[in-house]
């Protein structure tokens, strides 16, 4: 067996979930929270010096399926031909044993009710057979997504198989190649502190004396995370209220 | 970064010399050292008001001026706030005085249209003599209605009436005027049919008005804020989805050629748009054949509008035929093989090529490049002058509310903006950006966008939610003198502080209190009538309050 598996390149993706949308209507999945493909969006550090990850997931395929062992009803299975984790519906008893031992969030339910069977992401391997590519990397504009053999991936862009918030690769071994987005580099000088005390006051349009944009520097950079919206990457959501919340873009 | 330029001799003089009008280059050169108005304009003169620090000023202008052809890209979204035009002329300018204009990787990076003249729209038939009159700007229709009691009863004098709703008619005609229906007809392009609710300013005043005319004619396949205060829709077909057509695609470089199947099946009686023509032709006794000559029966529709769709690809096909170029046939076209413009040229596309490489003049009154516009600096154009876009096609006429346009690109405090007085009751500056997820208000109601992958709220920056209690998800509402919307925040530090932002093209959805529960940043907008060249604009000041009780 060949392991096939994902590139993704996050110094690409714009976060537009073209990708969802197309995972969705090739597999006929209706709108509401089973997303075999999600996008998520974190924001780190304080204005003005900001930086906000995106990460499009699907399954990873693992190597080493930690959902397959999981399993009490034998629903998961590792096909022969490209490495592709697939459930067997009728086997499926909606333990969610697999769901707590996936680490990236991977199995998908219609609701939080007990029960529930799983669905996921199968690769796309009806279009496999057929020679195309996974949906989602055929929707993907900016071409942050590719597929193909994990040994010619890895020989292409390397072998990190996760970006720094996500968790360990050690046990599961992801079929997945990934190239974090890049660090900003300083062209010109900058003096952030500068241009915050040059922001907080305002020239008048009139010569009236006008309000400051906000009273002090030091609670621009101070804010506490909490009532920041999507701050850190939650791959496994409690619920789905959760899981919408944070796979969800704001605009 | 002019400033530094010209200070530190970095300009093209050469270029300068050979296509930019000497005359209003000396007066920019002058307003930008200050010779003209005392104020020389310096890194430490702009960075008060943009907040960039002045040596990171000096060093971007040095990087510009120095990296040859260096890129600068400024979309016409900077104009939609008050005075933003000032802006977009400056880097055009700022591109000349560098030489960058025609050069490929480079140039004056303003939205171009599709530049390259590919003709793809077959003749429709004759043109009637009719010249439909132009009375005010159709962006003020509103205001027109709605301020012609205070003119009636001598509360607004009939000359500043004139000034806000961009008049441009005989001033005579005024006493005449008297408006009972509005026909709102966005016939091919429904992404322009919902502009009066959802995109044109004070949705409160667009309703206000429609609720003082007797009759309301609109064309739309989708219930929107506007249609649902018609008396008659006119259901009329999404072009893009569910009609046969020929669309080109991209602006200047990236310019493609696309057949358009009908994907979608349209729903009940929707027809296509030029059908509902013919018909209102025939209805009103005039032969559909002067509309549309294609039309021959109902029954042959399809076939009549094959017709015209093939006589409008031969003129692409012949266009490239002059050149030696093969494109896809009819059968392969619609098969779905497009044209990529840019395949087809030996070269890049390059704006401006024509001019500075073969000499061609500009469309100017000097045929240079004008850092001074002789046009707006006479004042006899002023409501009167017809006004053309970059390729010569007559755009508009210069209206009677172009204000204070000045002919060199100036820099002007924005009304409504930052540096308002009204910043006391709303310090919040709101701007109203488009969304990636919908074309102005199409496809807000669209199950697999909204709440789905994303979700409208208003982007407030840390410290702003911080002073007022707010934390994400919280709801709020966002209110100004012209309305109010409700709606949950999004606090994060990905926004200035003292902004926020509201995506464009949200349904207005009124509540018992007049509270805008779509969201639709429009219902904020409003309160500036000296606009410039932008009429569509997205920002105003407003203020932000937590709701208790409610949650997102």
């Amino acid at each position: 067996m060949t392991q096939y598996g994902f590139f993704f390149d996050q110094s690409r993706c714009i976060g537009c979930n073209a990708c969802v949308i197309a995972c969705k209507q090739w597999h006929d999945i209706p709108p509401g929270p089973v997303k075999w493909m999600r996008v998520y969006q974190w924001e780190r550090g304080d204005f003005p010096q900001t930086k906000l990850n995106i990460l499009a997931i699907p399954c990873y395929h693992c190597e080493n399926p930690v959902c397959v062992k999981a399993c009490p009803n034998q629903a998961i299975n590792k096909e022969e031909k490209y490495g592709a984790v697939l459930v067997n519906h009728d086997k499926c008893q909606g333990t969610r044993r697999c769901w707590k031992a996936c680490p990236y969030g991977v199995p998908q339910y219609e609701s939080d009710e007990a029960g529930i069977k799983m669905s996921k992401c199968n690769m796309c391997i009806d279009r496999l057979e057929q020679g195309l590519k996974p949906i989602c990397v055929l929707s993907c504009s900016l071409r942050a997504l590719e597929f193909g053999p994990l040994p010619e991936l890895q020989s292409k862009y390397g072998n990190l198989r996760r970006l720094e918030e996500m968790p360990k690769d050690s046990i599961t071994h992801p079929a997945v190649v990934i190239r974090p987005s890049d660090t900003k580099i300083q062209v010109v000088s900058w003096d952030s502190q500068r241009a915050l005390a040059l922001w907080q006051k305002r020239p008048s349009a009139t010569g009236e004396l006008l309000p400051d944009v906000f009273s002090t520097p030091s609670i621009v950079t101070g804010t506490p995370l909490t009532i920041i919206g999507r701050s850190k990457l939650v791959l496994k959501a409690k619920n789905i209220a959760e899981l919408m919340y944070y796979t969800t873009d704001n605009e | 970064m002019p400033n530094v330029i010209f200070k530190e001799n970095l300009h093209n003089k050469e270029f300068i010399d050979k296509f930019v009008e000497p005359v209003g280059f000396e007066k920019w050169k002058s307003y930008v050292l200050g010779q003209d108005d005392g104020i020389e304009k310096t890194p430490e003169w702009a960075e008060e008001i943009c907040a960039v620090p002045a040596q990171t000023i000096r060093e971007i202008a040095r990087l510009v001026a120095t990296t040859r052809p260096a890129w600068l890209w400024c979309h016409s979204s900077l104009s939609r706030k008050s005075r933003g035009e000032q802006t977009v002329r400056s880097f055009s300018a700022l591109q000349a005085m560098l030489g960058y204009w025609g050069t490929p990787g480079a140039g004056p990076a303003v939205n171009l249209g599709p530049a390259r003249g590919i003709p793809i729209e077959a003749n429709w038939g004759p043109r009637g003599s009719y010249e439909v009159p132009k009375l005010y700007r159709s962006h003020y229709w509103a205001q027109a209605v709605l301020l012609l009691d205070k003119v009636r009863s001598g509360e607004l004098k009939e000359e500043e009436y004139r000034r806000m709703v961009g008049w441009r008619a005989d001033p005579s005609i005024l006493k005449d005027f008297n408006p009972k229906a509005l026909l709102w007809g966005g016939g091919h392009k429904p992404h322009a049919s919902d502009h009066l609710v959802t995109a044109c300013e004070s949705s409160n005043f667009q309703v206000a008005a429609m609720n003082k005319l007797e009759f309301i004619v609109t064309m739309h396949s989708v219930i929107t804020p506007t249609v649902r205060y018609a008396d008659i829709i006119l259901p009329a077909q999404d072009w893009a989805w569910e009609e046969k057509g020929i669309t080109r695609s991209g602006y200047g470089g990236f310019e493609s050629i696309n057949y358009c199947p009908g994907v979608v099946k349209p729903p009940g009686e929707v027809k296509p748009w030029v059908w509902v023509y013919v018909k209102l032709a025939e209805k009103l006794g005039v032969d559909p054949k002067k509309f549309f000559k294609y039309y021959t029966s109902d029954e042959n529709w399809e076939r009549d509008w094959e017709r015209y769709l093939r006589d409008g690809y031969q003129l692409t096909i012949d266009h490239y035929k002059k050149r030696n170029i093969e494109v896809p046939s009819w059968e392969e076209f619609t098969a779905g093989k497009f044209i990529n413009c840019d395949e087809m040229e030996k070269e890049p596309f390059t704006g401006w090529d024509e001019q500075i490489k073969q000499g061609k003049p500009f469309k100017t009154a000097s045929g240079k490049i004008e850092f001074s516009c002789s046009y707006i600096a006479n004042e006899e154009n002023r409501g009167n002058g017809p006004h053309f876009d970059p390729f010569g096609r007559l755009y508009d006429n210069l209206p009677g509310d172009w204000g204070p346009m000045t002919p060199i690109p100036t820099f002007q405090f924005g009304v409504r903006g930052m540096n308002d007085p009204m910043v006391k009751d709303y310090p919040l500056l709101m701007l109203a950006p488009h969304g990636r997820y919908r074309v102005h208000y199409l496809f807000f109601n669209h199950p697999w966008l909204k709440d789905h992958v994303y979700q409208h709220r208003v982007w407030i920056g840390t410290v702003d939610a911080v002073v007022r209690g707010i934390k994400d998800g919280d709801m709020i509402e966002v209110f100004n003198d012209r309305g109010k919307a409700i709606m949950p925040a999004y606090v994060t530090s990905r926004i200035m502080p003292g902004i926020v932002a509201i995506r464009h093209g949200g349904w207005y959805e009124p509540d018992e209190t007049g509270a805008d529960r779509g969201a639709s940043p429009s219902t904020l907008l409003g309160g500036d009538y000296t606009s410039c060249i932008t009429p569509a604009k997205a920002s105003n000041l407003v203020q932000v309050r937590k709701i208790e009780g409610e949650t997102s």
